[in-house]
């Protein structure tokens, strides 16, 4: 969610253009907050697209160039006609020859992907393509002093947190709760200031008549109509303290007049007030000493369900039927497969990578005929990487999603949980050497 | 074909405001949850079905009457209801269902900058309304017995308020405010705020201390009264309700009302409607008297926190998830209205049925929880 109108600039596609490019990308950095080093990236990222859109492009084309700020990052996104970028290049798998042209060609939209912490391919209603890069503010780490003593609440009540609250949040947290119950990130105080500040995030802090911090509830919003929920998590409260409810129904309240339809909840603590909740299933998590752990996933709709459609291959039909008999989610199931139809000859996986958690996430990103030997390279990487938790995000709202499910269930996957909304639509998360749900 | 620049176009409160998304029609829902048959506990509608003279009407309406325009401010129901309250038929103003007044109010008294004050669990409609318009709505929490908080209002109110919206009885809560309270309330107003109060349901208050609103009108001229065709008078697909006030008060809001707006036969049916309506008032209080009695005995024996109030529903505190009970309810024929989007999560509302529908509820509850 962006806080404010984007910067913008149209350029040519011409030689004597690249510096006008840079400096814009330098100084929309800067200004959106990025220190020097952070901004000299992203402007590293808009040179290397745009060198190579130059060799590959029309004169009379033009590219378009849109700067936000999203409180704790800045996206630069570069919007061009389509058909002028080899897009497999974005694979982490990517083995660039640097012995010939083509190959040193592309070795610069590698760099640019991996200068930024998020990346992602956007296309648009007009046919147009586009590249987005997201780079984060640089945050100093929480100081050596202790979080203040907290104690029983008096009288409870919920409100939004100022930003100097939050920082104690992000004390109270690291010192409460393991590194599991909660993104590294919310432990970087001025980052968490930042993640609420910029509207992607929203946060809800349990308090008393003294405004003494007694717990707290964080959220995302998500691109679609789905949110994220983190806690709740509560700070030396008796058990049974009605802290974790209050925050929840508080939560909901803010959350029910809002587009957002789903609420889901990936990070559970044991104060969770299932009641509110909905089990969709567990993953397996294999901790470092090799401990199969389970993951619950929760949620709950914020709407009436009016039902959905979602795009299935065939070979993950009784899965899915299976689970939404279980969730009592009314989806039509829309069968497909390919059928000899023109594909992309090579496709893009994105993985988001969480070394701390030893844990990869991967999510097409383009379709291409080479979708299963893609995966098959990715898997074969973030094992010999020493990644331990493997697991695939598909979109059933997007029906070329669903051809890679012949591949996913050849290579060891299976499908674990299915995410409702998650998505366009719903999603269904795969794991690698899991025991059928 | 270029696209439009959206972005440019709508203006901001638009762009963040959320579309109200209806439940889709019946057959596609019973094909969707895999029912042959639907229980429609969502709506508060009247399962007995308007009253015989409106059925009457609308049995015999000449389709060849269709190519006519219909009395473009319902001419003949202003002159009946200036006669069954005694008042003028300028004091009244026909919509089609009461949303529309709803828009009468706030476009003829709202300006940029202005607020409407009302409660935060309660009809959505006055924030919705006032939001989409560009204008703040101020939310005042309900007080600890789930009505509206006649301090709390007063004190949320300032220079820039307009409009203060009180929903008697409160739709979902069942709760109102007695004669002298909402007396006191419109002393201290003054006249500084139009007061609208929404009656939507008043017909199905059988207690004397009701305040009737358009008694209270004589003596409050900022005082205006919405009532509906679609519950008491089972008349929810013609969509047609109305306003009062003084008229001053009217005259204004006229200058904003959509004319034409209400087509004939839902004019023609309210108004035998309200020609017709002393048995029918009668048996519908009855069933719902009957039903609730029911309900509520069945909800006590299984545990579950209700609020009974005044009105054609209740609500039920359910120890799961609100949306889930609506899904699994669904999967057995029972339409509920779930209370998340109230600002009442893991609540529900069920309209009061005919018995056997009731017996489904119940049934439907028990299998679920």
């Amino acid at each position: 969610m962006m806080s404010a109108e984007p910067l913008r600039l149209t350029v040519p596609l011409g030689e004597n253009l690249l510096g006008v490019v840079t400096s814009f990308s330098e100084q929309a950095g800067l200004a959106l907050g990025l220190g020097r080093t952070e901004a000299m990236k992203l402007t590293l990222a808009a040179e290397e697209v745009f060198s190579y859109l130059l060799r590959r492009s029309r004169p009379e084309e033009s590219i378009r160039l849109e700067a936000a700020s999203g409180g704790y990052y800045v996206e630069l996104k570069l919007l061009f006609p389509s058909g002028r970028v080899d897009l497999s290049v974005f694979n982490l798998t990517a083995d660039l020859s640097l012995d010939d042209e083509a190959g040193l060609e592309k070795l610069g939209l590698l760099i640019a992907s991996r200068s930024v912490e998020r990346f992602s391919i956007l296309t648009d209603q007009e046919g147009g393509l586009g590249l987005s890069f997201r780079k984060e503010k640089k945050y100093p780490p929480p100081g050596e002093e202790p979080p203040p003593e907290v104690g029983p609440l008096g009288e409870l009540k919920v409100v939004p947190p100022g930003p100097e609250q939050l920082k104690l949040l992000a004390r109270l947290l690291a010192a409460h709760y393991q590194p599991n119950y909660y993104p590294s990130d919310f432990a970087l105080p001025g980052k968490l200031v930042d993640m609420v500040g910029g509207g992607e995030f929203g946060a809800l802090l349990a308090t008393d008549e003294k405004e003494r911090p007694g717990g707290c509830l964080l959220w995302r919003w998500l691109e679609g109509r789905t949110v994220l929920c983190f806690g709740p998590y509560l700070f030396n409260q008796p058990q049974g303290s009605p802290a974790a409810e209050a925050l929840v129904e508080a939560a909901l309240g803010r959350l029910a007049k809002t587009d957002a339809v789903s609420l889901i909840c990936r990070y559970p603590t044991p104060e969770l007030p299932v009641g509110h909740f909905e089990l969709l299933g567990e993953l397996e998590y294999v901790a470092e000493d090799g401990q199969r752990l389970k993951w619950p996933h929760f949620f709950r709709q914020l709407k009436e369900d009016p039902g959905t459609v979602v795009w299935a291959h065939p070979e993950l039909e009784e899965f899915l039927r299976r689970t939404y008999d279980q969730l009592f989610l009314a989806r039509e199931v829309r069968l497909t497969r390919p059928e000899g139809e023109e594909r992309p000859a090579q496709s893009v996986l994105g993985v988001h990578l969480d070394r701390g958690q030893n844990l990869a996430m991967v999510v097409p990103l383009w379709d291409g005929r080479d979708a299963g030997e893609n995966l098959g390279r990715h898997v074969e990487l973030l094992l010999k990487e020493g990644f331990r938790n493997l697991y695939v995000n598909l979109d059933l709202g997007r029906a070329w999603q669903s051809y890679l499910v012949p591949d996913l269930l050849a290579q060891g996957f299976q499908p674990r949980l299915v995410m409702p909304y998650g998505g366009t639509s719903d999603q269904v998360i795969f794991q690698h050497g899991a025991e059928a749900a | 074909m270029r696209a439009p620049d959206l972005k440019r176009l709508v203006p901001e409160y638009v762009q963040g405001f959320e579309a109200y998304i209806p439940s889709k029609p019946d057959p596609e829902l019973m094909k969707l949850y895999g029912v042959d048959h639907l229980h429609r506990l969502n709506n508060n509608e009247n399962p007995l079905g308007p009253p015989p003279a409106a059925r009457q009407v609308i049995q015999n309406f000449d389709p060849a009457r269709a190519s006519i325009y219909p009395s473009g401010d319902v001419y003949y129901l202003r002159q009946a209801l200036a006669r069954r309250f005694d008042m003028d038929p300028d004091q009244f103003l026909v919509g089609n269902g009461a949303n529309e007044v709803i828009t009468f109010a706030i476009k003829a008294f709202c300006q940029q900058g202005d607020n409407i004050v009302t409660a935060d669990r309660t009809f959505a409609v006055y924030e919705w309304v006032a939001e989409f318009s560009g204008f703040e709505a101020r939310l005042v929490p309900l007080d600890d017995g789930l009505g509206f908080d006649d301090e709390k209002i007063l004190e949320a109110v300032d220079e820039r308020t307009k409009i203060i919206f009180i929903c008697n009885p409160n739709n979902p809560t069942g709760t109102w405010w007695d004669r002298a309270r909402m007396r006191r309330f419109l002393d201290r107003v003054d006249g500084r705020q139009i007061v609208v109060v929404d009656e939507a349901y008043c017909e199905f208050v059988e207690s004397p201390e009701f305040p009737d609103g358009m008694e209270l009108l004589k003596e409050y001229p900022n005082l205006v009264t919405f009532r509906t065709f679609s519950k008491m008078y089972a008349l929810a697909g013609l969509r047609i309700g109305y306003l009062a006030g003084s008229r001053e008060v009217v005259d204004v809001m006229r200058r904003t009302c959509v004319v034409y707006s209400v087509n004939v036969l839902a004019q023609e049916a309210a108004l035998a409607a309200l020609g017709d309506d002393a048995g029918h008032i009668a048996r519908t209080r009855r069933l719902v008297r009957e039903e609730k009695a029911y309900l509520t005995g069945e909800l006590g024996r299984m545990g579950l926190r209700v609020q009974n109030g005044e009105g054609c529903f209740l609500m039920v505190r359910l120890p799961i998830s609100d949306t889930l009970a609506y899904r699994k309810l669904m999967r057995q024929g029972v339409m509920i209205r779930t209370m998340t989007g109230f600002r009442f999560p893991n609540w529900i509302r069920v309209s009061i049925g005919l018995h056997p529908a009731m017996e489904a509820f119940i049934r439907g509850l028990r299998n679920i929880l």
